[in-house]
């Protein structure tokens, strides 16, 4: 079996990484409040809906919670 | 482990969902409100235990289950008693440890609130070094920090924007309990109802697209 020359590379400090200067190798997975996480673009109302299985009942209880 | 969990853990996370470790109890509510508003508001999915029915597995196997299909987790840490809560910085174990030894979780990222600054070097030690969002149990700060740590930074709304929001949902969240005859909106059905009203809210301030 061939054996792969890639090697692991250190991580870097760069705005673009996730990984921060920190002493405590867990600290990369807390952002601090000056630095915003990296996130997905935002989802639509109807892909929230679908995705947490939002019923058209469910909606429509809503609708008339927020207009009464 | 069982076999339905594993292949919980192993599938990937969705990027817009944001998994809520809070306190569930009435004092807690109108925090919990602001953080599905200002969540839905930046185009994010709240999810939390509440969703998912007890058939027999357990919650613990219901969080673990959650917490692996989210790539966020936001901890609240203020409920440090009486009586203290071990609900919280438990999961927050949980999600340290699927990070950190699980492949498919690598990129879930953490976010720590707490009511009180600087008490977290003192209630979590192992803790010492991170910097928790600050919500002094008001909900306009809850919505801060949640733009502040989740938004983009660029086309979020402002806090005062949401904070409309928020007291739109508030008011929501008071008919729905009357209408479901129930003395808090922890439950799965009331959930659903809140988020559904938090999304069109959302959409109606013209914050995320329909």
């Amino acid at each position: 079996m061939r054996r792969s020359n890639h090697r692991r590379r250190t991580p870097k400090n760069t705005a673009k990484g996730t990984v921060t200067k920190t002493v405590d190798p867990y600290a990369r997975s807390l952002p601090s409040r000056q630095r915003r996480l990296h996130l997905a673009p935002p989802s639509s109302a109807s892909e929230i809906l679908q995705t947490l299985g939002i019923s058209s009942a469910d909606l429509r209880a809503a609708l008339e919670a927020i207009d009464s | 482990m069982a076999p339905a969990l594993s292949r919980s853990l192993t599938k990937r996370a969705d990027p817009t969902a944001v998994f809520l470790n809070v306190p569930f109890d009435e004092r807690y509510e109108p925090i919990f409100i602001a953080l599905v508003a200002a969540l839905t508001s930046i185009g994010r999915k709240p999810r939390c235990v509440l969703e998912l029915p007890e058939r027999g597995q357990g919650r613990l196997t219901r969080v673990l289950d959650h917490l692996a299909s989210c790539q966020v987790s936001v901890h609240d840490l203020s409920r440090v008693g009486p009586p203290p809560r071990y609900n919280m910085p438990f999961e927050l174990g949980l999600a340290f440890a699927q990070r950190t030894y699980l492949r498919s979780a690598r990129r879930h990222s953490i976010v720590l609130l707490e009511s009180v600054r600087h008490r977290l070097m003192r209630t979590l030690s192992d803790m010492a070094g991170f910097d928790p969002a600050i919500h002094s149990n008001r909900p306009r700060r809850a919505i801060s920090c949640i733009l502040d740590t989740l938004g983009s930074g660029q086309s979020d709304p402002s806090v005062s924007d949401v904070y409309q929001v928020w007291r739109k949902l508030m008011k929501a969240a008071r008919q729905l309990k009357a209408a479901a005859d129930q003395d808090d909106i922890y439950s799965r059905s009331l959930f659903r109802k809140l988020v559904a009203a938090s999304t069109e809210l959302s959409v109606r301030s013209g914050f995320i697209l329909r």
